[in-house]
Protein backbone atom coordinates (compact mmCIF):
# COMPACT_ATOMS: atom_id res chain seq x y z
CA UNK A 1 0.00 0.00 0.00
CA UNK A 2 1.20 3.52 -0.58
CA UNK A 3 3.21 5.41 1.96
CA UNK A 4 6.86 6.16 2.18
CA UNK A 5 7.66 3.40 4.61
CA UNK A 6 9.90 0.40 4.59
CA UNK A 7 9.51 -1.77 1.54
CA UNK A 8 6.29 0.00 0.54
CA UNK A 9 7.94 3.24 -0.52
CA UNK A 10 9.44 1.59 -3.55
CA UNK A 11 6.11 0.78 -5.13
CA UNK A 12 4.73 4.23 -4.42
CA UNK A 13 7.70 6.02 -5.81
CA UNK A 14 7.85 3.82 -8.87
CA UNK A 15 4.29 4.80 -9.62
CA UNK A 16 5.05 8.46 -8.94
CA UNK A 17 7.78 8.30 -11.51
CA UNK A 18 5.61 6.37 -13.94
CA UNK A 19 3.00 9.11 -13.69
CA UNK A 20 5.60 11.80 -14.23
CA UNK A 21 7.05 10.02 -17.24
CA UNK A 22 3.72 10.35 -18.97
CA UNK A 23 3.37 14.08 -18.32
CA UNK A 24 6.74 15.76 -18.68
CA UNK A 25 9.87 15.76 -20.87
CA UNK A 26 12.67 13.63 -19.50
CA UNK A 27 16.18 15.00 -18.85
CA UNK A 28 18.90 12.32 -19.12
CA UNK A 29 19.89 12.39 -15.43
CA UNK A 30 16.30 12.15 -14.23
CA UNK A 31 15.68 9.42 -16.77
CA UNK A 32 18.51 7.36 -15.32
CA UNK A 33 17.14 7.83 -11.80
CA UNK A 34 13.66 6.97 -12.97
CA UNK A 35 14.96 3.79 -14.59
CA UNK A 36 16.68 2.77 -11.36
CA UNK A 37 13.53 3.45 -9.35
CA UNK A 38 11.31 1.60 -11.78
CA UNK A 39 13.51 -1.47 -11.87
CA UNK A 40 13.86 -1.88 -8.14
CA UNK A 41 11.60 -4.70 -6.93
CA UNK A 42 9.50 -3.59 -3.98
CA UNK A 43 6.29 -5.18 -2.78
CA UNK A 44 3.57 -2.62 -1.94
CA UNK A 45 3.51 -3.41 1.71
CA UNK A 46 3.15 -0.41 3.95
CA UNK A 47 0.55 2.23 4.51
CA UNK A 48 2.43 4.62 6.75
CA UNK A 49 4.66 7.60 6.39
CA UNK A 50 8.17 6.60 7.40
CA UNK A 51 10.03 8.20 10.27
CA UNK A 52 11.67 11.42 9.05
CA UNK A 53 9.62 11.88 5.90
CA UNK A 54 7.76 14.92 7.25
CA UNK A 55 9.56 18.17 8.14
CA UNK A 56 9.39 19.20 11.79
CA UNK A 57 6.59 21.74 11.35
CA UNK A 58 4.32 19.35 9.49
CA UNK A 59 5.02 16.45 11.86
CA UNK A 60 4.27 18.65 14.88
CA UNK A 61 1.18 20.12 13.22
CA UNK A 62 -0.39 16.76 12.40
CA UNK A 63 0.43 15.43 15.86
CA UNK A 64 -0.97 18.45 17.73
CA UNK A 65 -4.11 18.53 15.61
CA UNK A 66 -4.93 14.89 16.34
CA UNK A 67 -4.57 15.29 20.12
CA UNK A 68 -8.13 16.64 20.69
CA UNK A 69 -9.57 13.63 18.89
CA UNK A 70 -7.43 11.29 20.96
CA UNK A 71 -8.54 13.08 24.11
CA UNK A 72 -12.16 12.70 23.02
CA UNK A 73 -11.53 9.01 22.45
CA UNK A 74 -10.02 8.62 25.92
CA UNK A 75 -13.00 10.43 27.47
CA UNK A 76 -15.43 8.17 25.59
CA UNK A 77 -13.39 5.14 26.64
CA UNK A 78 -13.52 6.23 30.27
CA UNK A 79 -17.32 6.62 30.10
CA UNK A 80 -17.77 3.23 28.46
CA UNK A 81 -15.44 1.57 30.96
CA UNK A 82 -17.66 2.81 33.76
CA UNK A 83 -20.64 1.18 32.01
CA UNK A 84 -19.03 -2.10 31.09
CA UNK A 85 -15.81 -3.74 32.29
CA UNK A 86 -15.66 -5.53 28.93
CA UNK A 87 -15.17 -2.35 26.97
CA UNK A 88 -11.50 -1.59 27.53
CA UNK A 89 -10.36 -5.21 26.95
CA UNK A 90 -12.46 -5.22 23.80
CA UNK A 91 -10.94 -1.99 22.49
CA UNK A 92 -7.48 -3.37 23.29
CA UNK A 93 -8.21 -6.68 21.53
CA UNK A 94 -9.69 -4.82 18.58
CA UNK A 95 -6.53 -2.73 18.32
CA UNK A 96 -4.47 -5.93 18.46
CA UNK A 97 -6.79 -7.50 15.85
CA UNK A 98 -6.44 -4.46 13.55
CA UNK A 99 -2.68 -4.82 13.95
CA UNK A 100 -2.90 -8.52 13.04
CA UNK A 101 -5.31 -7.89 10.15
CA UNK A 102 -3.02 -5.23 8.74
CA UNK A 103 -0.22 -7.81 8.66
CA UNK A 104 -2.22 -10.24 6.51
CA UNK A 105 -0.87 -10.43 2.98
CA UNK A 106 -3.38 -9.79 0.17
CA UNK A 107 -2.44 -10.58 -3.43
CA UNK A 108 -2.94 -7.54 -5.69
CA UNK A 109 -3.80 -8.98 -9.11
CA UNK A 110 -2.96 -6.04 -11.40
CA UNK A 111 0.49 -5.20 -10.09
CA UNK A 112 1.43 -8.76 -9.19
CA UNK A 113 2.48 -8.08 -5.63
CA UNK A 114 1.13 -8.37 -2.10
CA UNK A 115 -0.34 -5.74 0.16
CA UNK A 116 -2.44 -5.72 3.31
CA UNK A 117 -5.77 -4.32 4.48
CA UNK A 118 -5.98 -1.16 6.63
CA UNK A 119 -8.72 -2.57 8.85
CA UNK A 120 -9.84 0.85 10.09
CA UNK A 121 -13.06 0.80 8.03
CA UNK A 122 -13.91 -2.48 9.72
CA UNK A 123 -13.06 -1.06 13.15
CA UNK A 124 -15.26 2.00 12.49
CA UNK A 125 -18.19 -0.26 11.64
CA UNK A 126 -17.72 -2.12 14.93
CA UNK A 127 -16.94 0.62 17.46
CA UNK A 128 -17.64 3.95 15.78
CA UNK A 129 -15.30 6.60 14.40
CA UNK A 130 -14.15 8.27 17.61
CA UNK A 131 -12.99 5.03 19.18
CA UNK A 132 -11.45 4.08 15.83
CA UNK A 133 -9.05 7.00 16.24
CA UNK A 134 -7.92 5.48 19.54
CA UNK A 135 -7.72 1.97 18.09
CA UNK A 136 -5.69 3.31 15.15
CA UNK A 137 -3.28 5.04 17.52
CA UNK A 138 -2.70 1.78 19.40
CA UNK A 139 -2.46 -0.33 16.23
CA UNK A 140 -0.02 2.11 14.61
CA UNK A 141 2.09 2.19 17.74
CA UNK A 142 2.17 -1.62 17.75
CA UNK A 143 3.20 -1.66 14.10
CA UNK A 144 5.94 0.86 14.78
CA UNK A 145 7.21 -1.04 17.82
CA UNK A 146 6.92 -4.60 16.48
CA UNK A 147 7.56 -4.12 12.76
CA UNK A 148 9.24 -0.70 12.42
CA UNK A 149 6.44 0.38 10.07
CA UNK A 150 5.70 4.05 10.43
CA UNK A 151 7.36 6.04 13.16
CA UNK A 152 6.95 8.28 16.15
CA UNK A 153 7.20 11.70 14.50
CA UNK A 154 4.82 10.65 11.70
CA UNK A 155 2.31 9.02 14.06
CA UNK A 156 0.01 12.07 14.04
CA UNK A 157 -0.16 12.20 10.24
CA UNK A 158 -0.72 8.44 10.04
CA UNK A 159 -3.56 8.64 12.59
CA UNK A 160 -5.13 11.42 10.53
CA UNK A 161 -5.10 9.43 7.31
CA UNK A 162 -6.07 6.01 8.68
CA UNK A 163 -7.99 6.68 11.86
CA UNK A 164 -9.68 10.02 11.32
CA UNK A 165 -10.35 10.19 7.59
CA UNK A 166 -10.55 6.43 6.98
CA UNK A 167 -12.58 5.80 10.13
CA UNK A 168 -15.08 8.61 9.69
CA UNK A 169 -15.59 7.92 5.97
CA UNK A 170 -16.07 4.18 6.60
CA UNK A 171 -18.54 4.81 9.42
CA UNK A 172 -20.53 7.42 7.48
CA UNK A 173 -20.77 5.28 4.34
CA UNK A 174 -21.77 2.16 6.27
CA UNK A 175 -24.55 3.88 8.19
CA UNK A 176 -25.76 5.90 5.20
CA UNK A 177 -26.14 2.72 3.16
CA UNK A 178 -27.72 0.79 6.02
CA UNK A 179 -30.22 3.61 6.52
CA UNK A 180 -31.40 3.14 2.92
CA UNK A 181 -31.73 -0.60 3.60
CA UNK A 182 -28.62 -1.75 1.73
CA UNK A 183 -27.58 -5.27 2.71
CA UNK A 184 -24.91 -5.74 5.35
CA UNK A 185 -22.39 -7.05 2.80
CA UNK A 186 -22.93 -4.17 0.35
CA UNK A 187 -22.71 -1.52 3.08
CA UNK A 188 -19.56 -3.08 4.52
CA UNK A 189 -18.01 -3.41 1.05
CA UNK A 190 -18.59 0.26 0.29
CA UNK A 191 -17.37 1.30 3.75
CA UNK A 192 -14.15 -0.70 3.41
CA UNK A 193 -13.46 0.40 -0.15
CA UNK A 194 -14.15 4.10 0.34
CA UNK A 195 -12.35 4.26 3.67
CA UNK A 196 -9.30 2.79 1.94
CA UNK A 197 -9.44 5.29 -0.90
CA UNK A 198 -10.05 8.16 1.52
CA UNK A 199 -7.02 7.05 3.54
CA UNK A 200 -4.84 7.23 0.45
CA UNK A 201 -6.24 10.55 -0.66
CA UNK A 202 -5.32 11.92 2.75
CA UNK A 203 -1.87 10.30 2.63
CA UNK A 204 -1.33 11.94 -0.76
CA UNK A 205 -2.36 15.28 0.66
CA UNK A 206 -0.02 14.89 3.63
CA UNK A 207 2.90 14.03 1.35
CA UNK A 208 2.10 16.71 -1.20
CA UNK A 209 1.69 19.43 1.40
CA UNK A 210 5.02 18.59 3.02
CA UNK A 211 7.11 17.82 -0.04
CA UNK A 212 5.83 20.00 -2.88
CA UNK A 213 8.65 22.53 -2.44
CA UNK A 214 8.42 25.24 -5.11
CA UNK A 215 5.81 23.25 -7.05
CA UNK A 216 2.15 24.25 -6.76
CA UNK A 217 0.45 22.04 -4.17
CA UNK A 218 -2.30 21.08 -6.61
CA UNK A 219 0.00 19.66 -9.26
CA UNK A 220 2.02 17.63 -6.74
CA UNK A 221 -1.17 16.36 -5.14
CA UNK A 222 -2.55 15.44 -8.54
CA UNK A 223 0.65 13.61 -9.44
CA UNK A 224 0.61 11.67 -6.19
CA UNK A 225 -3.08 10.80 -6.51
CA UNK A 226 -2.54 9.65 -10.08
CA UNK A 227 0.47 7.64 -9.06
CA UNK A 228 -1.54 5.89 -6.35
CA UNK A 229 -4.31 4.89 -8.76
CA UNK A 230 -2.74 1.73 -10.23
CA UNK A 231 -2.32 0.20 -6.78
CA UNK A 232 -5.22 1.79 -4.95
CA UNK A 233 -8.04 0.94 -7.31
CA UNK A 234 -7.59 -2.82 -6.91
CA UNK A 235 -6.57 -2.49 -3.27
CA UNK A 236 -9.68 -0.51 -2.39
CA UNK A 237 -11.82 -3.19 -4.02
CA UNK A 238 -9.93 -5.87 -2.09
CA UNK A 239 -10.30 -3.97 1.18
CA UNK A 240 -14.02 -3.65 0.47
CA UNK A 241 -14.33 -7.37 -0.18
CA UNK A 242 -12.30 -8.10 2.94
CA UNK A 243 -14.47 -5.83 5.10
CA UNK A 244 -17.67 -7.29 3.66
CA UNK A 245 -16.41 -10.86 4.22
CA UNK A 246 -15.41 -10.08 7.82
CA UNK A 247 -18.66 -8.28 8.69
CA UNK A 248 -20.83 -11.01 7.16
CA UNK A 249 -18.78 -13.66 8.99
CA UNK A 250 -19.23 -11.79 12.29
CA UNK A 251 -22.95 -11.32 11.69
CA UNK A 252 -23.32 -15.09 11.35
CA UNK A 253 -21.02 -16.16 14.20
CA UNK A 254 -21.31 -13.30 16.73
CA UNK A 255 -24.14 -10.91 15.78
CA UNK A 256 -23.82 -9.20 19.18
CA UNK A 257 -20.45 -7.89 18.11
CA UNK A 258 -22.07 -5.69 15.46
CA UNK A 259 -24.24 -4.05 18.12
CA UNK A 260 -21.34 -3.55 20.51
CA UNK A 261 -20.92 0.08 19.48
CA UNK A 262 -24.49 0.90 20.50
CA UNK A 263 -24.86 -1.27 23.58
CA UNK A 264 -21.86 -2.85 25.26
CA UNK A 265 -22.68 -6.23 26.74
CA UNK A 266 -21.57 -6.93 30.27
CA UNK A 267 -19.76 -10.19 30.90
CA UNK A 268 -20.94 -12.65 33.52
CA UNK A 269 -18.95 -11.57 36.54
CA UNK A 270 -18.83 -13.50 39.80
CA UNK B 1 34.00 -4.18 26.17
CA UNK B 2 32.60 -6.66 23.64
CA UNK B 3 29.68 -5.80 21.36
CA UNK B 4 27.40 -8.29 23.09
CA UNK B 5 28.20 -6.83 26.51
CA UNK B 6 27.66 -3.29 25.25
CA UNK B 7 24.37 -4.31 23.65
CA UNK B 8 23.24 -5.94 26.89
CA UNK B 9 24.21 -2.87 28.84
CA UNK B 10 22.35 -0.47 26.52
CA UNK B 11 19.33 -2.79 26.36
CA UNK B 12 19.23 -2.76 30.15
CA UNK B 13 18.96 1.04 30.34
CA UNK B 14 15.70 2.61 31.52
CA UNK B 15 13.20 2.64 28.64
CA UNK B 16 12.22 6.23 29.51
CA UNK B 17 15.79 7.31 28.93
CA UNK B 18 16.04 5.49 25.61
CA UNK B 19 12.66 6.75 24.37
CA UNK B 20 13.44 10.29 25.46
CA UNK B 21 16.85 10.19 23.81
CA UNK B 22 15.41 8.81 20.58
CA UNK B 23 12.64 11.43 20.47
CA UNK B 24 15.13 14.21 21.11
CA UNK B 25 17.43 12.93 18.36
CA UNK B 26 14.51 12.69 15.92
CA UNK B 27 13.35 16.22 16.73
CA UNK B 28 16.88 17.58 16.35
CA UNK B 29 17.22 15.78 13.00
CA UNK B 30 13.93 17.24 11.75
CA UNK B 31 14.28 20.74 13.16
CA UNK B 32 18.02 21.38 12.72
CA UNK B 33 19.64 22.97 9.67
CA UNK B 34 19.30 20.52 6.81
CA UNK B 35 20.98 18.37 5.69
CA UNK B 36 23.91 18.69 8.12
CA UNK B 37 22.06 17.98 11.36
CA UNK B 38 20.10 15.07 9.97
CA UNK B 39 23.19 13.51 8.40
CA UNK B 40 25.12 13.92 11.68
CA UNK B 41 22.32 12.27 13.65
CA UNK B 42 22.13 9.48 11.08
CA UNK B 43 25.90 8.94 11.19
CA UNK B 44 25.94 8.83 14.99
CA UNK B 45 23.00 6.42 15.12
CA UNK B 46 24.70 4.27 12.49
CA UNK B 47 27.91 4.15 14.51
CA UNK B 48 25.93 3.30 17.64
CA UNK B 49 24.12 0.54 15.75
CA UNK B 50 27.42 -0.92 14.58
CA UNK B 51 28.85 -0.64 18.10
CA UNK B 52 26.00 -2.67 19.60
CA UNK B 53 26.31 -5.32 16.88
CA UNK B 54 23.36 -4.59 14.59
CA UNK B 55 23.58 -6.69 11.45
CA UNK B 56 24.94 -4.94 8.35
CA UNK B 57 22.05 -6.21 6.24
CA UNK B 58 19.51 -4.59 8.53
CA UNK B 59 21.40 -1.30 8.51
CA UNK B 60 21.73 -1.34 4.73
CA UNK B 61 17.99 -1.94 4.38
CA UNK B 62 17.28 1.06 6.62
CA UNK B 63 19.66 3.23 4.62
CA UNK B 64 18.24 1.87 1.39
CA UNK B 65 14.85 3.36 2.24
CA UNK B 66 16.50 6.73 2.81
CA UNK B 67 18.49 6.53 -0.42
CA UNK B 68 15.40 5.55 -2.30
CA UNK B 69 13.29 8.39 -0.87
CA UNK B 70 15.96 10.97 -1.66
CA UNK B 71 16.51 9.66 -5.19
CA UNK B 72 12.80 9.57 -5.85
CA UNK B 73 12.23 13.15 -4.72
CA UNK B 74 15.17 14.31 -6.80
CA UNK B 75 13.82 12.44 -9.82
CA UNK B 76 10.28 13.73 -9.29
CA UNK B 77 11.38 17.36 -9.13
CA UNK B 78 13.72 16.86 -12.05
CA UNK B 79 10.91 15.38 -14.10
CA UNK B 80 8.25 17.88 -13.16
CA UNK B 81 10.41 20.99 -13.47
CA UNK B 82 13.58 20.19 -15.43
CA UNK B 83 14.37 23.92 -15.73
CA UNK B 84 14.47 24.46 -11.94
CA UNK B 85 17.68 23.94 -9.99
CA UNK B 86 18.14 22.56 -6.49
CA UNK B 87 16.29 19.28 -6.92
CA UNK B 88 19.34 17.39 -5.71
CA UNK B 89 19.32 19.43 -2.49
CA UNK B 90 15.67 18.58 -1.81
CA UNK B 91 16.48 14.92 -2.37
CA UNK B 92 19.51 15.15 -0.09
CA UNK B 93 17.50 16.82 2.68
CA UNK B 94 14.75 14.21 2.51
CA UNK B 95 17.21 11.33 2.21
CA UNK B 96 19.23 12.40 5.25
CA UNK B 97 16.08 13.03 7.31
CA UNK B 98 14.72 9.59 6.49
CA UNK B 99 18.15 8.07 7.18
CA UNK B 100 18.22 9.74 10.60
CA UNK B 101 14.68 8.61 11.36
CA UNK B 102 15.22 5.04 10.20
CA UNK B 103 18.51 4.56 12.04
CA UNK B 104 17.46 6.22 15.32
CA UNK B 105 14.05 4.55 15.43
CA UNK B 106 15.50 1.22 14.29
CA UNK B 107 18.11 1.35 17.05
CA UNK B 108 15.45 2.19 19.64
CA UNK B 109 13.18 -0.74 18.80
CA UNK B 110 16.11 -3.11 18.38
CA UNK B 111 17.27 -2.41 21.95
CA UNK B 112 13.93 -1.96 23.71
CA UNK B 113 11.10 -4.50 23.89
CA UNK B 114 7.61 -3.11 23.11
CA UNK B 115 6.32 -3.74 26.64
CA UNK B 116 9.14 -1.62 28.09
CA UNK B 117 8.26 1.25 25.75
CA UNK B 118 4.62 1.00 26.81
CA UNK B 119 5.85 1.06 30.42
CA UNK B 120 7.79 4.22 29.63
CA UNK B 121 4.66 5.85 28.23
CA UNK B 122 2.76 4.87 31.38
CA UNK B 123 5.48 6.39 33.49
CA UNK B 124 5.14 9.59 31.43
CA UNK B 125 1.53 9.93 32.61
CA UNK B 126 -0.26 8.80 29.49
CA UNK B 127 -3.98 8.71 30.52
CA UNK B 128 -4.61 5.55 32.53
CA UNK B 129 -7.37 4.06 30.29
CA UNK B 130 -5.17 4.52 27.22
CA UNK B 131 -2.19 3.00 29.02
CA UNK B 132 -4.34 0.02 29.99
CA UNK B 133 -5.54 -0.47 26.41
CA UNK B 134 -1.96 -0.18 25.16
CA UNK B 135 -0.64 -2.69 27.69
CA UNK B 136 -3.40 -5.20 26.90
CA UNK B 137 -2.96 -4.76 23.15
CA UNK B 138 0.81 -5.30 23.37
CA UNK B 139 0.26 -8.39 25.54
CA UNK B 140 -2.33 -9.99 23.26
CA UNK B 141 -1.08 -8.92 19.82
CA UNK B 142 1.18 -11.94 19.52
CA UNK B 143 -1.55 -14.24 20.87
CA UNK B 144 -4.02 -13.04 18.24
CA UNK B 145 -1.34 -13.14 15.57
CA UNK B 146 -0.63 -16.79 16.35
CA UNK B 147 -4.35 -17.62 16.29
CA UNK B 148 -4.75 -15.89 12.92
CA UNK B 149 -1.64 -17.62 11.59
CA UNK B 150 -2.97 -21.04 12.61
CA UNK B 151 -6.34 -20.31 11.01
CA UNK B 152 -4.64 -19.12 7.83
CA UNK B 153 -2.53 -22.27 7.62
CA UNK B 154 -5.70 -24.34 7.92
CA UNK B 155 -7.27 -22.29 5.13
CA UNK B 156 -4.21 -22.82 2.94
CA UNK B 157 -4.34 -26.57 3.56
CA UNK B 158 -7.97 -26.53 2.42
CA UNK B 159 -6.92 -24.62 -0.74
CA UNK B 160 -8.68 -21.54 0.52
CA UNK B 161 -6.37 -19.21 -1.38
CA UNK B 162 -6.58 -20.92 -4.76
CA UNK B 163 -7.74 -18.19 -7.10
CA UNK B 164 -8.35 -14.53 -6.37
CA UNK B 165 -12.08 -14.85 -5.63
CA UNK B 166 -11.63 -17.71 -3.21
CA UNK B 167 -8.61 -16.02 -1.66
CA UNK B 168 -10.50 -12.80 -0.95
CA UNK B 169 -13.40 -14.80 0.51
CA UNK B 170 -10.99 -16.70 2.76
CA UNK B 171 -9.31 -13.48 3.80
CA UNK B 172 -12.64 -11.96 4.81
CA UNK B 173 -13.45 -15.04 6.87
CA UNK B 174 -10.01 -14.89 8.45
CA UNK B 175 -10.50 -11.22 9.36
CA UNK B 176 -13.91 -12.02 10.86
CA UNK B 177 -12.52 -14.98 12.75
CA UNK B 178 -9.69 -12.87 14.16
CA UNK B 179 -12.19 -10.29 15.42
CA UNK B 180 -14.42 -12.99 16.92
CA UNK B 181 -11.38 -14.40 18.74
CA UNK B 182 -10.47 -10.90 19.88
CA UNK B 183 -13.99 -10.55 21.29
CA UNK B 184 -13.73 -13.91 23.07
CA UNK B 185 -10.34 -12.96 24.45
CA UNK B 186 -11.77 -9.64 25.64
CA UNK B 187 -14.52 -11.55 27.49
CA UNK B 188 -11.96 -13.83 29.14
CA UNK B 189 -9.76 -10.87 30.07
CA UNK B 190 -12.71 -8.89 31.47
CA UNK B 191 -13.74 -11.88 33.57
CA UNK B 192 -10.19 -12.30 34.86
CA UNK B 193 -10.03 -8.59 35.70
CA UNK B 194 -13.39 -8.77 37.45
CA UNK B 195 -12.22 -11.79 39.44
CA UNK B 196 -9.30 -9.67 40.65
CA UNK B 197 -11.59 -6.92 41.84
CA UNK B 198 -11.65 -4.60 38.81
CA UNK B 199 -15.11 -3.09 38.24
CA UNK B 200 -14.66 -1.11 35.06
CA UNK B 201 -12.20 1.41 36.48
CA UNK B 202 -8.68 1.37 35.10
CA UNK B 203 -6.04 -0.94 36.44
CA UNK B 204 -3.69 0.50 39.06
CA UNK B 205 -0.35 1.59 37.61
CA UNK B 206 2.26 -1.17 37.74
CA UNK B 207 4.96 -0.94 40.33
CA UNK B 208 7.63 -2.37 38.08
CA UNK B 209 10.33 -0.25 36.56
CA UNK B 210 9.69 0.38 32.82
Amino acid sequence: MPGFSGRGCGAVLRHCVQACLQSAPLPPSAGLAALVLLLLPHPAHAMHLAEGILPFGWAAGWTLSVLPLLALGVTRLRQRMAQSPLYSPFVAMLAAAVFVVSCMPVPVPIIGTCSHPCGTGLAAVLIGPVMTVLVTFVALLLQALFLAHGGLTTLGADIWSMGVVGGFVGYAIFHALRSVRASLGVAAFAAGMLSDWATYAMTSFELASALHGAQPLGSTLGTLLLSFLPTQLPLGLLEGAFTAGAVVFISRRRPALLKFHALPAAPATP
Amino acid sequence: MSRAALRERVAGLDARLKLGGALLSLLVALAGPAPHTASTVAALALLASLAVGERAGVLLRRLGVALFSGLALWALHGLLRPEASGAWRLGLVLGTRVAAGATVFGLLIALTPPWALVGALRAWRVPAPLAEVLALAVRYATVLERAAHTAREAQILRLGYRGVRRGVHSLGALGGLTLVRAFDQAHATAEAMAARGCRGAHLPPPGERP
